[in-house]
């Protein structure tokens, strides 16, 4: 569909503060609706990034465009764009609905249309009942909703979220977390949005870019990321996972390593000889017993275990000194020193060479 | 921890004998009596009543009051945007322009009042109140300044950014969010900048001839001529003054900050 | 910045600070350029080269009565840092560590002495020190002494005064210091075997000497430039450098050396300022 427009277009985005390049050649485009997630850890770039696109920064080189109109040497406010800032940055000397109210107030609308919106906005996010309060006699949960209505109440063509989540507790976060994602959703609202918490990111988003030192090293659904990262940092980032340094030797070329040597999964371009790391999901080990067999498999003994209420994880070092991430079922009893015997399919590994899947 | 009764009985100590002059001033303010002298003589009116018929006193209270207001409001608008350029600004102006305008606080007063009167005089103005108010005003900025600048670094960058972002420019940014933000610091700020004012002697002494006399210098004037009790009840009044505006300035600037 | 940006550009800032420079410069540089000039003889509206002379300078140098006059200042200023700083500490540990709901009534009495004004407080220990004042009847009413003691003029009643009035600038910085210092480290030091004197000796001082030494500092140079108090509380012969100057305008009427006596006192005062600047070093503990 390439007449459909963006709402949101980056294109090679770079920002350099004294020749040091925060964002390096950045670029994404987002269709009407979509949920991204800038993901990254702190200093990747994910927050210079969002202040770009809201205004607070001005890229060094590259474009912006938000419904193929260019906004990247405009002010923040004749962006049309929502945000909701870490800890809200509500106004602390104005009420609710002043706060709500704020956007439209700015843009000269008619008294009496903020006080109407003021309400359809606070029933969107059910604050309806708090509108006469200051920001201070709210709890954490409530600012948050007062936030994000204060940001849709103009009827943005974007919506940013500055990792809103961070101040609340785990179960109001998760909580918030549905909700909000099914009511951006209901309304259609393109949204970026910035975490470093990778549960957050692959359970709200429609895509996740994953970033480092200020360039995407990959760009993707979040089950892509997980299941088929494309350089070695992503994978490392994204879940758990067991590397295994070793060469590609021979012909047909095996994988070898100090703890044996294994068949090398299908890649998309022929791999070569030469170093490389052999990369297994935690599910994707399984505990051998004499009835299984498994394509590769190694011998090591227990060194930690450790369980997650709904699952349970295993370390298992070999001889060598690797160790391995094995998922193992939650009832699996096995005392730290056992020896055990782990397997896989090669179908279910990957490989990379020089940081890129193979 | 426990901290016993020594330290708040002591504090408590320190405390009345910070308070005992100005209540020894109060008491013989109501001596009858032509000088002044302890016990007190008697209990009366007549040095409360004496001083509004004094024209000297009575004009210097209005000058006071308009050099005081006049210099704290003119501090406060041009000590405003510098706080608001020394939160922004790069490393000149915070190691060097913050400290410079700053540093009247530092300077001797009498060596301030007196710099003041020779250049005044080289420009051939006669002495009025606007030197007074050029010099207060001087005064005033150091203490408008660390106020509002302590304020506004308190305030998370956030609030400025989600009004931009919700559509206010640089202007309504500042008026609607900045401006309400400050607003306690900087009524402090100028409160205070107003009390050096109605109390300084040493920068308007040189600076004041019978038509500008201020409230201090004059009742400085009677203290080196004379112990009448009419200068302790002029001192009250004064003290007076100054409780009501730090207390108004205390419901003007509200305490509406999170 | 470019439009985009919301941080305010090198030009913004030169805006913001104009009218405050010019104020600034107008009202106090202009002035302390005057005196500077006319310290060496120069009369600033026909300047010359030809008057330029340091023969004020010399005078100040040569005459062993004004070199003890600014060695009186400085000790002048010494001592009642000194004093304050012992009087003030304790109350402002108190009003740190206090949860008292008394403190925030403490906070305003700790005010009054910068509030009320200096012709509030001189007249105030007048009457409490006057030969008919509160200590002397006290003393002769209950017959501890028969003739009034001479209490009024001199340094003792100048002291006691300055104490006073540079009070409030002592105790804030030392609450500020106080406050930053974690509770818990005096609980631990408690644990630890240290008695109070000793936790006080051992943590507390040492982690208030910044306070401390900010307080010091400023009521070190507002006791050096302080006028009223001492010309009122000494009496004759208590000379100080701003009772010289104003002695020097009201009755000898030399400018030129007024100006020397200025520009020495701003001397003393440049130099505190830049140690207090090194000792803050961006803290704000005032």
């Amino acid at each position: 569909m390439p007449d459909l427009p963006y709402d949101l277009e980056l294109i090679a985005v770079s920002k350099s503060y004294d020749e040091n390049a925060v964002v390096n050649d950045v670029s994404f485009a987002m269709k009407k609706g979509e949920f991204l997630s800038l993901l990254g850890p702190s200093g990747c770039g994910k927050t210079t990034t969002l202040s770009m696109i809201a205004g607070f920064e001005t890229p060094t080189r590259g474009e912006i465009k938000i419904r193929n109109e260019r906004i990247d040497d405009r002010p923040p406010e004749r962006r049309n764009i929502g945000m909701v800032f870490q800890n809200y940055a509500l106004f602390p000397h104005m009420k609710v609905a002043e706060n709500i109210g704020f956007g439209l107030r700015m843009r000269g609308t008619p008294r009496a249309e903020i006080a109407q919106r003021v309400i359809e906005s606070a029933r969107l996010v059910k604050v309806e009942h708090l509108l006469d309060r200051l920001p201070r006699q709210l709890s954490g949960g409530q600012q948050q909703r007062v936030a994000l209505a204060r940001a849709l109440i103009v009827q943005p063509a974007l919506l940013l979220l500055d990792e809103p989540f961070g101040a609340l507790d785990r179960l109001l976060r998760e909580e918030m977390q549905i909700e909000v994602r099914s009511l951006l959703k209901r309304l259609g609202i393109t949204t970026v949005f910035v975490t470093h918490d990778q549960d957050e990111a692959l359970s709200m988003s429609d895509r996740v870019a994953v970033m480092f030192a200020g360039n995407i090293g990959q760009i993707d659904m979040p089950q892509a990321l997980y299941d088929s990262p494309r350089t070695e940092l992503v994978a490392g980032f994204i879940g758990k996972a067991t590397f295994i340094p070793g060469r590609l030797e021979g012909d047909p070329l095996r994988f070898v390593s100090p703890d044996g040597t294994f068949d090398v999964p299908a890649t998309h371009a022929p791999p070569s000889s030469g170093d490389a790391t052999y990369f297994l999901r935690p599910e994707a080990i399984r505990i051998a017993t004499n009835a299984s067999h498994y394509q590769n498999e190694v011998s090591g003994s227990v060194i930690a275990s450790t369980f997650f209420g709904d699952r349970k994880m295993i370390m298992v070092g070999t001889p060598s000194d690797q160790r391995f991430l094995v998922a193992v079922d939650r009832s699996t009893a096995l005392e730290i020193g056992a020896p055990v015997r782990i397997g896989w399919m090669t179908a279910h590994a990957a490989l990379f060479q020089g940081g890129l899947r193979q | 921890m426990r901290t016993g009764w020594g330290l708040p009985l002591y504090a408590t100590f320190i405390g009345f004998l910070l308070l005992f002059p100005l209540a020894i001033v109060v008491a013989v303010s109501f001596d009858p009596g032509v000088y002044i002298r302890f016990p007190v003589t008697g209990f009366s009116p007549r040095w409360y009543v004496r001083m509004w018929a004094d024209e000297t006193i009575v004009l210097s209270i209005v000058n006071s009051l308009i050099v005081g207001f006049s210099s704290s409001l003119i501090g406060a608008i041009v000590a405003i945007p510098a706080a608001l350029a020394v939160t922004h600004g790069g490393r000149f102006v915070k190691a060097a322009v913050y400290p410079f305008l700053l540093s009247p606080f530092a300077m001797p007063w009498l060596v301030y009042g007196l710099g003041i009167l020779f250049f005044w005089g080289l420009t051939g103005l006669r002495l009025s109140l606007w030197t007074l108010i050029v010099g207060h005003t001087v005064l005033a900025i150091p203490y408008v300044l660390r106020v509002t600048l302590a304020v506004l670094r308190s305030m998370p960058p956030n609030l400025v950014r989600a009004a931009r972002v919700a559509g206010a420019s640089p202007w309504q940014a500042f008026r609607y969010v900045t401006l309400p933000y400050i607003r306690s610091g900087v009524t402090a700020g100028v409160s205070f900048a107003l009390v050096v004012s109605l109390t300084n002697i040493p920068v308007s002494l040189f600076l004041t001839t019978a038509d500008n006399i201020t409230l201090p210098v004059a009742i400085f004037n009677y203290m080196i001529n004379n112990f009448e009790p009419l200068v302790a009840a002029v001192s009250a009044v004064q003290v007076l003054m100054i409780g009501v505006i730090i207390y108004a300035a205390r419901i003007v600037g509200g305490v509406d900050r999170a | 910045m470019g439009a985009g940006g919301i941080a305010i550009g090198r030009r913004g800032i030169t805006i913001l600070l104009l009218p405050v420079v010019a104020i600034v410069t107008a009202g106090y540089v202009l002035p302390g350029l005057v005196l500077l000039v006319m310290s060496f003889g120069v009369v600033p509206t026909r300047p010359s080269w030809a008057q330029f002379t340091l023969e004020h300078y010399e005078r100040l140098l040569g005459d062993v009565y004004y070199a003890r006059i600014i060695g009186y200042t400085l000790f002048f200023g010494l001592i009642v840092a000194t004093i304050t700083a012992l009087i003030a500490f304790p109350v402002g540990y108190y009003l740190a560590r206090s949860r008292s709901r008394l403190t925030s009534l403490y906070a305003v009495v700790t005010f009054t002495p910068l509030a009320v004004g200096m012709n509030m407080l001189t007249l105030g220990w007048m009457v409490i020190l006057s030969r008919t004042g509160f200590v002397n009847s006290l003393l002769t009413g209950t017959g501890i002494v028969t003739e009034p003691l001479h209490l009024l003029y001199g340094w003792g009643a100048v002291i006691v005064g300055m104490v006073h009035v540079t009070f409030t600038f002592m105790v804030l910085p030392i609450e500020a210091v106080v406050r930053q210092i974690d509770p818990a480290l005096e609980k631990a030091a408690r644990t630890l075997g240290a008695g109070p004197l000793r936790t006080f000796w051992e943590v507390v001082l040492p982690l208030s000497l910044q306070g401390i030494a900010a307080g010091f500092l400023i009521v070190f140079l507002q006791v050096c430039g302080a006028f009223v108090l001492p010309l009122l509380l000494g009496g004759q012969g208590f000379t100080v450098v701003p009772i010289a100057i104003w002695e020097q305008i009201t009755v000898s009427s030399d400018r030129p050396f007024a100006s020397v006596l200025s520009v020495t006192l701003i001397l003393v005062s440049l130099i505190v300022m830049m140690l207090q600047l090194r000792i803050a070093r961006g803290k704000d503990l005032v």
